[in-house]
């Protein structure tokens, strides 16, 4: 910044220095009045002179270089500050969930892990390096959290070549990237954690596409309103249940999405995409187990009887299977804007998959016999009540088994698996990216039982704070 | 319903104007702390409700046996329900909840009737004596039948009955932590699992009378869990008056978070001292040889 002044200052007293010599009438000659005001400062052409100008000269023509040399210092730093090689940025997500019917002061014994949920939690906390060289650039973030207890890890670190190096509404714009990344499927896998109106992403998206970045690379091109990325990715993304930022299969996942970008009408935008994902699942076998003899005391003796003693036979080892999997998609966003008011946005998004669930309930084909068909789909409204606030909401269904059965006495009856949520949302905003949030969730699940046997919801509405700033 | 989830399903009907999405469904709870518990059913908190010979009846209890005990688990309970029903509610008379158990298809004993099991497990807390089994059948639309009852008799375990001796000092927790009593007898002696007796070595003293306390079990060492969780120092004969003090030492928590403990004393079958604590991470730190663990109480012995 002292060094933008200090040059700035430069150029004024040259400036100046240089005006008061071009307004000595005697002493120069007199600039043509369609001259650009800059021509003002070009060292005068030769003319013939009396001997006592050539000092004069002599000094506007060296002034005029000098200015020349501190314009190009100016403008390569306002380059430089427009496009630095290397940018610092993130963001902060701290929340305050006041209440979640969920949350108990118990241990799930089987992790170790508290069951209180009612407490303060930093969801995410982001600091991220972005570096370019020319045609090639790349970033560097980590996410810090303490979701489950204190966590740093790499979120997203990704190498990029593009072309053109400046973008040029005329020229299409193509960039290839290696390394860990967004998944390209659908909006709101792409939509930024800071941007989004609402604290989380659909229940579907959490499921399908666990952590929504994974290793691979990807290739973009976007050409007027058009945007169109395909990926050949690990399949495992970062929040993967079983085998996060691992690949248990050589085969890769493509992913790819096709979305356009366009303004309809004055103040009317639109856009939408359709996405693929295909790839290939894993199944882990299981290692030989030697036979064994079990007591089960079940006189309550205390004392080994005959009859207690089962012999349990040992069983070979089983091999690892794999099996296909994958998921269409579709979104679209329509965005309204209301002056004075602010934009109104809709948007929805749905997913038809199949075995490709990794992050609710972890699809194995081979375990159920049966291939696991999943369905889900959003729907929601933001509206901006000026630049200080929003309010909103968004309905989200997810079924990770569409053919789901429960045996309940003799008979196998079909259940309903689907996890909903109905959020309502209220935002505060004060400048960029500073935020408060309030959010009501109302979850439904298939996770109680109810007295009947059936299904049921197990009690899990949630009202969260958020408070947020981006830097 | 807890009050805190009544006001807010009454906050939330307001909101949505009586939307289904409001109040339906379970509370989430483990129902730890009722004394009869079923791992995998649904527990749910407060009295089973009292059912009517409209609803689906309970055709039978089968059980192992009816004597149970603190700590018992994998205890298997079975039977058949009305053909209408398609779960059964279980719990103990007087208990804390009740649990829900989806009905399975007919056994081949009654193959017309849908049945029920479960493996049903009770807490460190029960107290010996006798409880009431209750099986209720429900129908596909919530009704619950009318009840069966079974009688069960809560006595001491038999895999853990309580040491006997003139003087025994117990140590009891509550996590599969591997947890270590220490007695320092009047002469100085720690008594712990590096040192089960304060009896001197061999040769032995011919003229020797002295009485020696000596540990039972070190349980849980090397976290090589065997769910006693339990120690005890025992003199089985008349104990040396004098001071003793009484320490917990906790060798590793096994991957638990922590462990509460209790230490207590009975002289001549009184009860003559008890301590609690809790054993956390930071005791794991450091020697765990003679004098280790943290201070728990102090008797003595006349």
């Amino acid at each position: 910044m002292r060094r933008l002044a200090r040059l700035g200052v430069l150029a004024l007293a040259s400036l100046a220095s240089s005006a008061r010599a071009d307004g000595t009438p005697a002493e120069g000659p007199s600039r043509p009045s369609t001259a650009p005001p800059d021509a003002a400062l070009a060292p005068a052409p030769p003319t013939a002179t009396s001997p006592q100008d050539d000092p004069l000269r002599a000094e506007v023509v060296r002034q005029g270089a000098a200015i020349d040399e501190l314009r190009a210092l100016l403008e390569d730093e306002k380059r430089k500050r427009a496009n630095p090689p290397i940018r610092v940025s993130g963001f902060i997500q701290a929340d305050w969930v006041i209440h979640d019917q969920a949350s108990q002061n118990e241990v799930d014994w089987s992790t170790g892990q508290p069951l209180n949920l009612d407490r303060f939690t930093l969801r995410r906390g982001h600091v991220r390096v972005d570096a370019e060289q020319g045609l090639v650039l790349g970033c560097l973030e980590i996410d810090a959290n303490t979701t489950s207890g204190p966590q740093v890890r790499p979120i997203d670190v990704e190498v990029s070549l593009r072309w053109p190096e400046k973008l040029n509404a005329r020229l299409p714009l193509f960039m290839a990237t290696i390394g860990l990344m967004r998944i390209p499927f659908g909006y709101e896998v792409q939509e930024l954690d800071y941007v989004r109106p609402f604290l989380e992403r659909a229940t579907m998206l959490g499921a399908l596409f666990p952590g929504e970045f994974d290793l691979g690379m990807r290739f973009y091109l976007k050409y007027r309103f058009i945007d169109w990325a395909i990926a050949i990715m690990n399949g495992s993304p970062i929040g993967d249940k079983v085998f996060p930022d691992l690949d248990p299969v050589g085969a890769k996942e493509m992913v790819g999405r096709l979305g356009v970008d366009f303004e309809i009408a004055p103040g009317v935008r639109f856009q939408a995409g359709v996405s693929g994902d295909t790839g290939t699942g894993f199944h882990p076998g299981t290692p030989a187990t030697m036979p064994e003899l079990v007591w089960q005391n079940q006189n309550g003796s205390g004392t080994v009887q005959p009859n207690e003693i089962t012999a349990i036979g040992g069983t070979p080892a089983t091999p690892s299977q794999v099996f296909h999997r994958f998921a269409f998609g579709g979104d679209a966003r329509l965005i309204l804007r209301f002056a004075p008011l602010g934009n109104l946005s809709l948007r929805v998004e749905a997913i038809d998959a199949e075995n490709l669930d990794r992050g609710l309930e972890v699809a194995d084909p081979i375990s159920a016999g049966y291939d696991l068909r999943e369905v889900g789909y959003s729907g929601g409204a933001t509206q901006e009540i000026t630049r200080w606030a929003m309010v909103g909401a968004r309905y989200d269904l997810y079924n990770p088994n569409a053919d789901a059965t429960q045996q309940r006495a003799a008979n196998l009856v079909p259940v309903n698996r689907s996890y909903s949520t109905l959020a309502l949302t209220g935002m505060l905003r004060y400048g960029a990216g500073a935020r408060l949030l309030l959010e009501y969730d109302i979850n439904r699940n298939p996770l109680g039982i109810g007295s009947n046997g059936a299904p049921t919801t197990l009690a899990d509405n949630a009202l969260t704070l958020r408070g947020q700033l981006v830097f | 319903m807890r009050p805190l989830a009544r006001l807010e399903c009454a906050v939330l009907a307001l909101a949505l104007a009586g939307s289904s999405q409001s109040c339906s469904g379970v509370q989430a709870d483990t129902g730890s702390d009722a004394y009869m518990q079923i791992p995998g059913a649904q527990f749910v908190r407060g009295p089973m409700p009292q059912g009517s010979s409209s609803g689906p009846g309970t055709l039978q209890i089968s059980l192992m046996n009816n004597n149970i005990w603190a700590g018992l688990v994998n205890d298997p309970v079975s039977g058949a329900l009305d053909p209408t029903a398609t779960a059964a509610a279980l719990g103990l008379q007087g208990d804390v909840g009740y649990w829900i158990v989806v009905a399975g298809v007919p056994s081949e004993t009654t193959p017309d009737d849908p049945s029920y099991s479960a493996t049903l497990q009770f807490s460190e807390a029960i107290a010996v004596g006798s409880y009431t089994l209750v099986v209720r059948a429900v129908d596909g639309n919530g009704n619950f039948g009318l009840p069966k009852t079974q009688t069960l008799v809560a006595e001491t375990s038999p895999l853990n009955p309580p040491a006997t001796g003139d003087l025994v000092v117990t140590l009891t927790w509550d996590t599969d932590a591997n947890l270590a009593l220490h007695v320092v007898d009047p002469a100085g002696v720690d008594i712990y699992w590096g040192n089960p007796s304060s009896e001197p070595p061999f040769p032995f003293d011919q003229n020797d009378s002295g009485s020696y306390g000596y540990i039972d079990y070190d349980s849980n060492a090397n976290c090589v869990i065997d769910g006693l969780r339990r120690e005890d120092a025992i003199w089985p004969d008349p104990p040396p008056g004098g001071q003793y003090t009484v320490r917990v030492d906790t060798p590793s928590l096994c991957g638990q978070a922590i462990a509460y403990w209790t230490v207590r004393v009975l002289l001549y079958g009184r009860a003559i001292g008890e301590a609690s604590g809790v054993a956390l991470d930071a005791d794991t730190m450091g020697s765990h040889g003679a004098g280790a663990g943290v201070l728990a109480l102090q008797f003595a012995v006349p």
